[in-house]
């Protein structure tokens, strides 16, 4: 923690160091004092809040979707060797194809609303998801399909077992897919948007207004430092055994 | 005597892979049968037969006078691993629970029951600890447990001990041969191990290798079977069976590599 602070300290340092020397021209980089200024205009008059509103709403809903999408797909696939080899290739296209490529026919598809951004992130992210799924359901150790069946569990019980069993990777893999799903996000909110932090970045860049630029990158780094630390600041809570592991 | 398990001609292959060959034997209600062979004789692959884990063979298999299929729509035989035989993300107390929640009516005083086997099986203070927490020795004493809490009749354990200390494998074998005794259970019990097989076992099944077959069967000698006791192990009955599987073994062995030198040969002219 001191650590970080001190480098915390160390970057303003220096960023106010060479901002105020001049070394670096303010179209580059903004001063503090200017990136300070740009914060305090689009939250008090630009009605920022709404924009990161409207993107972590997009982002939660996108993600929602493509998590209870991927894990029954996963959960049924796992169970059946022919299905997956059957659609595992179609998988692999659709998880190697750029997000951004999709957005032509997206638009057309869905044109520019709420639909087309979040359709965009699902695509982007639920493949990947379903994947990462698939695999930590296939090494779940056999013996406690073992177990189950001698305890004969019934088969929900079978697939609660799975998931308490792949659950410490799941976690994981959602913070990770939850990350993509970002990166996603100003993508879309970059080329068919009225509103959204990308938004927001890119009607600054039309106007060269850099320090209003900075503060869009700023925001999405500290959203997803947040959402980062929220997934990994539960983790030892909902998983009690493994912060219990000696 | 009423046979808790009656195997007859059970074959089983792997593909073109003829791993038991006509398999047949009885395990009488609450005796201990070790099934006691080489690795890779397919000891484990009979048992995974026998609690229904592998429902692929030929033969018949009936337990408590009724057909295995039968048997197991409606019930099922506990079953103890080599590791992974406890689930992690369950408390010791909660791993036992999750046995006594398996059978059909449960009996009243359950968190009395709970206690009890906490106890019988030396996990007392571990409750809430969790499986990763406790030695390889203690996490195979909350699988036993588990086991014990499903209260079936038969106990099957596939090399329960094969991953733990010589030690710590001396303490578990008292303690099967001590809940024998105690719960009256029919346990199957599946070890290379020959000193182990005849410490814990009433009958030991020895079996050979590809495809297996029964080679022999040995009864221990009735003053062996009721004693708890480690210093069995240097009694001269002991000893002297020990030999005998010893010898058998060796002798099984050489006429295994003698067969496999053979079918090379053939195959090479």
């Amino acid at each position: 923690m001191l650590w970080s602070v001190m480098l915390a300290t160390a970057i303003l340092t220096f960023w106010y160091g060479v901002t105020k020397l001049g070394i670096v021209d303010d179209l580059f980089l903004p001063s503090p004092g200017q990136f300070w200024l740009a914060v305090k205009k689009l939250f008090l008059y630009r009605d920022f809040h709404q924009d990161i509103l409207i993107s972590v709403f997009r982002v939660l809903i996108a993600w929602t979707i493509s998590f209870s999408i991927a894990i029954p797909t996963a959960l049924v696939l796992s169970k059946s060797e022919k299905l997956y080899r059957i659609l595992s290739p179609y998988i692999d296209f659709l998880r190697y194809l750029p997000v951004p490529v999709l957005i032509p026919l997206i638009i057309l598809f869905m044109g520019i609303g709420e639909s087309a951004k979040i359709s965009l992130l699902f695509i982007g992210t639920v493949f990947q998801l379903l994947l990462l799924v698939y695999d930590d359901l296939k090494d779940i150790p056999s013996e406690y399909f073992d177990i189950s069946y001698t305890l004969n569990f019934s088969k929900w019980e079978k697939v609660k077992m799975e998931l308490k069993a792949i659950g410490p990777n799941l976690w994981n893999n959602c913070r990770i897919t939850m990350g993509w799903c970002w990166t996603y996000l100003v993508i879309a909110e970059l080329v068919a948007s009225q509103e959204g932090i990308g938004y927001m970045v890119k009607e600054a860049q039309r106007f060269s207004n850099t320090p209003e630029i900075y503060v869009g990158i700023v925001t999405m780094g500290l959203i997803g430092l947040f959402s980062d630390l929220t997934w990994k600041g539960f983790y030892p809570v909902v998983f009690r055994y493994k912060r219990a592991k000696s | 005597m009423n046979s808790a398990i009656q195997i007859s001609k059970l074959s089983k292959f792997f593909g073109d892979l003829h791993v038991l060959n006509e398999i047949s034997f009885a395990v009488n209600l609450g005796e201990i049968v070790s099934i006691l062979g080489p690795s890779g004789s397919g000891k484990t692959t009979l048992l995974r037969c026998i609690t229904g884990l592998d429902q692929e063979y030929s033969g018949d298999i009936t337990i408590n006078q009724i057909d295995q299929t039968r048997f197991l729509t409606d019930n099922r035989i506990a079953f103890v691993t080599q590791k992974y035989g406890n689930f992690p993300w369950l408390t010791v107390e909660e791993n036992i629970k999750l046995g006594l929640d398996k059978r059909k009516a449960i009996s009243s005083g359950y968190n009395v029951e709970v206690v009890r086997l906490i106890q019988d099986l030396g996990l007392s203070g571990f409750e809430k600890s969790y499986p990763d927490q406790l030695s390889g020795g203690m996490q195979q004493r909350l699988a036993i447990g588990r086991a014990l809490a499903q209260d079936t009749e038969i106990l099957a354990m596939d090399e329960p001990f094969g991953a733990l200390d010589y030690q710590t494998r001396q303490g578990l074998q008292e303690l099967i041969k001590s809940i024998s005794h105690r719960y009256g259970k029919t346990i199957l019990f599946v070890t290379h191990d020959i000193e182990e097989a005849i410490f814990i076992s009433d009958r030991i099944v020895l079996i050979t290798k590809s495809p297996s077959v029964i080679a022999k069967e040995y009864s221990v000698p009735p003053q062996l079977r009721l004693s708890e006791e480690l210093e069995t192990r240097f009694a001269d009955g002991f000893v002297g069976l020990r030999r005998q599987i010893e010898k058998d073994m060796r002798r099984l062995a050489h006429e295994d590599d003698k067969t496999e030198k053979n079918i090379s040969l053939e195959n090479e002219i």
